[in-house]
């Protein structure tokens, strides 16, 4: 700092010092073109930045249905369920009461009343 | 205080990475010109200090994500890429030699002081001047006596200790004003 206020006192550095402080006050100014292309290479340098958007993909009916029960995995217990219900239904095991007989429907050989289907049979076959 | 609600530069640089439009543009306003501003006094032609600028830019946005924020200045780093740039430049045009130190050929007097203003002649004299230093000396008097940055910050960005700082910016303005001397009544300087 002393060797500055020494510099002030000789008269060539005290114009130097003018001659700066003109250069200070009178900054550069940046041109638009430049300023846009500073602009532009901070976009295309920010959009590295961001990440990579998911893509929307568009699903058919079926496939958003396949989605919302489950997948593959999902439908293929649906249907074997189905399947086991359709079985127990036809054929139930022993422990469970004939499905038929809880609708109230009685069944017999005879088909019709004064028919024995065992004598119809008999008959056919001699 | 207005000044108090402006976001520093770190801020700034901050939200850039993290995809703030606006803060590019803010950015831009505050060190552009100032960039801008230390290549035209190093290099003495705008259409290169135009390129080093947008460089130096450029490689801000680039490392932006990387940022560690309070650990140095945003413009102290802006200030080194952009005299590195310059000083690669000077090197490059002089087939890959420069020596940081030597006198440089003066710069072409290309005046027409005559019908120029005062102010333009002035600022003339003085660019041509500061063409005829060191590029280390123009680096240090640049920074300190136009950008006004501090001795600190100068041997930061140089790389150089304060007393080397010091150093170059005396001899820099002593050259400054053995490069102006007889030079006084032209651009308008009187005694007293």
């Amino acid at each position: 700092m002393a060797d500055e206020h020494k510099t002030d006192l000789n008269p060539s550095l005290t114009e130097v010092d003018a001659l700066l402080h003109t250069a200070r006050a009178a900054p550069p100014v940046v041109s638009d073109d430049l300023m846009a292309a500073i602009l532009a290479d901070a976009s295309q340098v920010q959009a590295g930045f961001l990440p990579p958007e998911m893509p929307v993909r568009r699903q058919n009916f079926f496939a958003a249905l396949l989605s919302v029960l489950g997948g593959g995995v999902g439908v293929g217990g649906l249907v074997t369920a189905g399947l086991a219900g359709v079985w127990i239904g036809v054929a139930p095991p022993a422990f469970l009461p004939d499905p038929m007989e809880l609708t109230g429907i009685t069944t017999t050989s005879e088909l019709f009343d004064g028919f024995d289907m065992s004598e119809l049979i008999s008959e056919d076959l001699q | 205080m207005t000044t108090a609600e402006a976001p520093t530069d770190d801020a700034l640089l901050v939200l850039f990475a993290n995809g703030d439009r606006a803060a590019a543009a803010d950015l831009s306003q505050r060190l552009a010109p100032r960039a801008l501003g230390v290549a035209m006094r190093m290099l003495g032609n705008r259409a290169e200090a135009e390129d080093i600028t947008q460089e130096a830019m450029m490689r801000l946005w680039r490392m932006a994500p990387n940022w560690q924020p309070g650990q140095a200045q945003v413009s102290t780093w802006l200030y080194r890429v952009v005299t590195n740039l310059c000083i690669d430049l000077k090197r490059r045009q002089r087939g890959g030699h420069l020596d940081l130190d030597a006198i440089p050929e003066p710069a072409d007097e290309a005046r027409g002081a005559a019908e120029k203003l005062q102010e333009q002649a002035r600022r003339d004299a003085l660019q041509e001047a500061l063409m005829q230093l060191p590029v280390r000396q123009r680096q240090a008097v640049v920074l300190r006596h136009i950008e006004e940055l501090s001795n600190p910050e100068i041997a930061e960005i140089m790389g150089v200790g304060v007393e080397a700082v010091e150093s170059l910016t005396a001899r820099a303005k002593r050259g400054l004003a053995k490069a102006l001397a007889g030079r006084k009544e032209e651009l308008g300087y009187h005694d007293g």
